[in-house]
């Protein structure tokens, strides 16, 4: 123990002061001189002197729609989300007031002239994150809980700019694109559709007393909206718009048309063939379907980083599932060639054999594995040998539709 | 005339078998934690805490353990090998090879520390016929102020990202340069974020300017993914007039603002690094295993052009290109999810290290070392083995 401890508290504050400072320093107020300019010549690069706010931060879109972050090879170009756009054209309706587009609003409206009600569309390349995340993304800012897959599949569909769109009507509390707004007996009303090559959104937002009389203008808008290389467009047709106030509910009054619709998770989408029914979550799997006679037919998609412990020894362990003789590396050329996720795949077939440890059920597999970029995809059909053979037709075009998200 | 003794003992203690044991064993150990480490907090965070530093804490649950950083264990297992293996060991023929090798791995420390402090990694993304004549950093940013020039050339003035980097707040750095007709005023450097516009039913956390503002998103533990923005004023120094904007990452076109009738660009971007060459990429061919789209190797065609003359170079996985002082490796391709059909681009590492070949002349040094010890040993061995005739 120090006989004198005051003696060197001085030198103690100093040094804790010392510390404090440097820890709590936020770089305040500070000034700096730049270093010596240097010339460069701007090789592959072309500079814009006149770019808008929107041309210039336009690459963030995708983060906006809820796609992932950047991507690492951010130096990268970047496909122009807004193209899909740019030949569009619509009927304002009487009373709104049309704004500036902005970035992510292709068109963009006050609506019956409330500033606090908006309606705009939003247009991207890709699927935007799919449709999934998009309407629960909508949900959340409504603070309402998220929709199952079924009960999405369920919301009614309409025709609109040439493809097929889900109709939403939602109210709730609203907390805002960053969750942190208070607005109590906000309406959504929106369209979305989305596909694999581009997607577009018209959210219809605002208090519920301003949105219940501005159903008829919104369907009006919608259905002004045709993109010039479509040839015209499409009316919301017979889908009633829900009636004011009755949105809460969310339910959807027409079931989708079955086969049609694009489903997916966060690492795949997908369109389920006619007549497949979807089961319950799966460890690894991203979606498991039931189909033929009694359901005996399992259908199951998973995605796997990299190569997923490789192709043959996947193919290999399906082969141990069914007691079938393992493959060789020679067999691999032989195996036949089917599309899946957008690549070329492999698919096998195998029968139950002796020592199979799969269900009693699985008399024959069909699996077929594509290898992406980064991923692999791996998609199984099993059941009774009729049954199977039965589906092949169906798997072919569910594993067409595959697509792997970024 | 001997050390003073706690000199002598200090030396000792330097040069002795155990701390060398003692250093490599902490390098294995600090090896092993960051490998842990880098699956919760990213490669860049981990090199940074467990390799770039003295000290360092590694937290068990509750428990904090203090260790060194392979910095300084790397530093004194470098001194530890001068004194012991160099200085202080026996000389002779027995000890010749292991005085070789122990020159070898002073080698391979001193390549890791040039390495370390003096050299430059980035990469240059090109789509087929594009150009560039500089690589950019995959995690540092720098604020650049462009001036066009009649010629076509531009005028660069550079803020490296130590200069505002720590702005979390509303107070500015301001910058200035006797070269320029105004100063700039940063404020809230966000390290990763995305730039929205304001709408009627938006609320932003942060100033809105020309219709958007920046909404603060969490970091990213691979930093290379982050994407900073920065808030921006110019202020001319005639005037006082204020032009103010959001700079982001990932902008396409620089912040343009008009000063005496001249026009600067303000942009923030990765960290560019000039190469005294321009590199435009011809052709990137991508090859698939038979029937599968899986590819079994890339490469890219590339003209180099440097002072007049150009050259065609393919780089592929493993055969970069060596040209003044700086290699170009094949890294990689994309976009991922590209169909058969769509542009491709390619990615190709730079790396400017000065030590670049000497982790080679290291190991050659140190099989030398090690073939000049065995096989003296195994003389030693035969000879002992072969029965004596008079």
């Amino acid at each position: 123990m120090p006989r004198r401890p005051l003696r060197r508290a001085p030198l103690t504050l100093a040094g804790l002061a010392l510390v404090c400072g440097l820890a709590c320093d936020d770089g305040g107020s500070r000034e700096l001189e730049l270093g010596p300019s240097h010339e460069v010549e701007p090789v592959g690069r072309t500079i814009r002197w006149d770019a808008s706010p929107a041309e210039r931060h336009g690459i963030s879109a995708q983060d906006f729609a809820g796609a992932k972050g950047a991507s690492a090879t951010a130096g990268a170009p970047a496909p122009d989300a807004l193209a899909a756009a740019e030949q569009l054209h619509w009927t304002t309706p009487p009373g709104w007031v049309e704004q500036p587009p902005a970035m992510f609003r292709d068109a963009n409206f006050l609506v019956a002239g409330d500033p606090s009600a908006e309606c705009y569309l939003s247009t991207f390349g890709g699927d935007a994150g799919g449709l999934d995340a998009n309407i629960n993304r909508w949900r959340g800012q409504l603070s309402l809980p998220p929709l199952g897959a079924a009960e999405i599949a369920e919301l009614p569909r309409v025709p609109w700019l040439g493809a097929e769109a889900v109709l939403v009507d939602f109210q709730g509390r609203w907390t805002g694109m960053t969750g942190d707004e208070q607005a109590e007996n906000r309406r959504l009303v929106g369209l979305l559709q989305v596909q694999t090559e581009h997607s577009a959104f018209l959210k219809m937002i605002g208090p519920a007393e301003v949105i219940d009389g501005q159903l008829e203008a919104f369907r009006a808008l919608a259905d002004s909206f045709h993109a010039g290389h479509e040839g015209g467009h499409d009316a919301l047709a017979e889908v009633a718009l829900p009636a004011a106030g009755a949105a809460a509910a969310a339910a959807p009054a027409t079931a989708a048309a079955a086969g049609a619709d694009v489903q997916s998770t966060a690492a795949l989408s997908w369109r389920a063939p006619t007549g497949w029914t979807r089961g319950p979550p799966k460890p690894m799997r991203e979606v498991t379907y039931f189909s033929g006679e009694g359901r005996k037919v399992e259908c199951s998609a998973t995605v796997l980083d990299g190569e997923g412990g490789g192709l043959l020894a996947n193919l290999n362990r399906w082969c141990g599932q069914m007691g079938a003789p393992p493959l060789a590396d020679a067999d691999l050329a032989g195996l036949e060639r089917v599309q899946v996720a957008g690549v070329e795949g492999v698919l096998v077939r195998l029968e139950r054999g002796a020592g199979a440890t799969a269900d009693a059920n699985a008399e024959r597999l069909l699996g077929v594995v594509g290898r992406l970029p980064g991923r692999s995809v791996f998609v199984k059909l099993t059941g009774p040998r009729d049954a199977v053979d039965g589906q092949r037709a169906a798997l072919l075009q569910f594993c067409d539709s595959l697509r792997v998200l970024p | 005339m001997t050390a003073p003794r706690p000199l002598r003992w200090l030396l000792d203690a330097l040069s002795s078998f155990w701390l060398s044991c003692t250093l490599l064993l902490l390098l294995a150990l600090l090896t092993w934690l960051g490998t842990l480490e880098q699956v919760s907090n990213g490669l860049f965070e981990v090199q940074r805490k467990y390799f770039e530093s003295l000290f360092l804490v590694h937290r068990v649950g509750p428990v904090s353990i203090p260790l060194p950083g392979a910095t300084l264990v790397m530093a004194v297992l470098f001194l530890n090998l001068i004194l012991g293996g160099i200085v202080r060991i026996r000389k002779g023929a027995s000890t010749l090879g292991i005085l070789v090798t122990h020159v070898g791995i002073l080698m391979l420390l001193l390549a890791g520390w040039v390495k370390a402090y003096s050299s430059e990694d980035g990469h240059v993304t090109l789509f087929e016929g594009q150009s560039a004549n500089t690589f950019q950093s995959y995690n540092r940013w720098e604020l650049a102020i462009l001036q066009p020039l009649e010629d076509g050339k531009l005028r660069e003035t550079v803020a490296p990202q130590e200069d505002f980097e720590r702005l979390a707040g509303a107070s500015p750095v301001t910058l200035r340069s006797a070269e320029l007709p105004f100063t700039v005023e940063l404020t809230r450097f966000t390290p990763n974020a995305r730039v929205l516009p304001k709408g009627p039913m938006v609320k932003a956390q942060l100033p809105v300017v020309e219709g958007y503002f920046v909404d603060a998103l969490p970091v990213e533990k691979e930093i290379e993914n982050n994407v900073a923005a920065v808030y921006a004023a110019v202020v001319e120094r005639e005037g006082g007039a204020r032009h103010e904007s959001i700079l982001y990452g990932l902008s396409r076109q620089p912040w343009t603002v008009t000063v005496g009738g001249r026009e600067y660009g303000l942009e923030l971007r990765r960290e560019h690094y000039p190469m005294p060459f321009t590199v435009e990429l011809d052709d990137f061919e991508k090859q698939d295993y038979p029937r599968l789209d899986m590819p079994k190797s890339f490469s890219s065609a590339v003209t180099i052009a440097e002072a007049g003359t150009r050259r065609q170079v393919t780089i592929s996985m493993n055969e970069p290109l060596r040209q003044e002082g700086l290699v170009l490796y094949q890294a990689s391709w994309g976009p991922s999810n590209a169909r058969p059909g769509d542009p491709l681009f390619s990615t190709l590492a730079v790396v400017r290290n000065p030590a670049d070949r000497y982790p080679l002349y290291a190991c050659i040094v140190i099989a030398t070392g090690l073939v000049l010890h065995f096989a003296r040993r195994l003389v030693r061995h035969v000879r002992s083995q072969t029965p004596r005739t008079a």
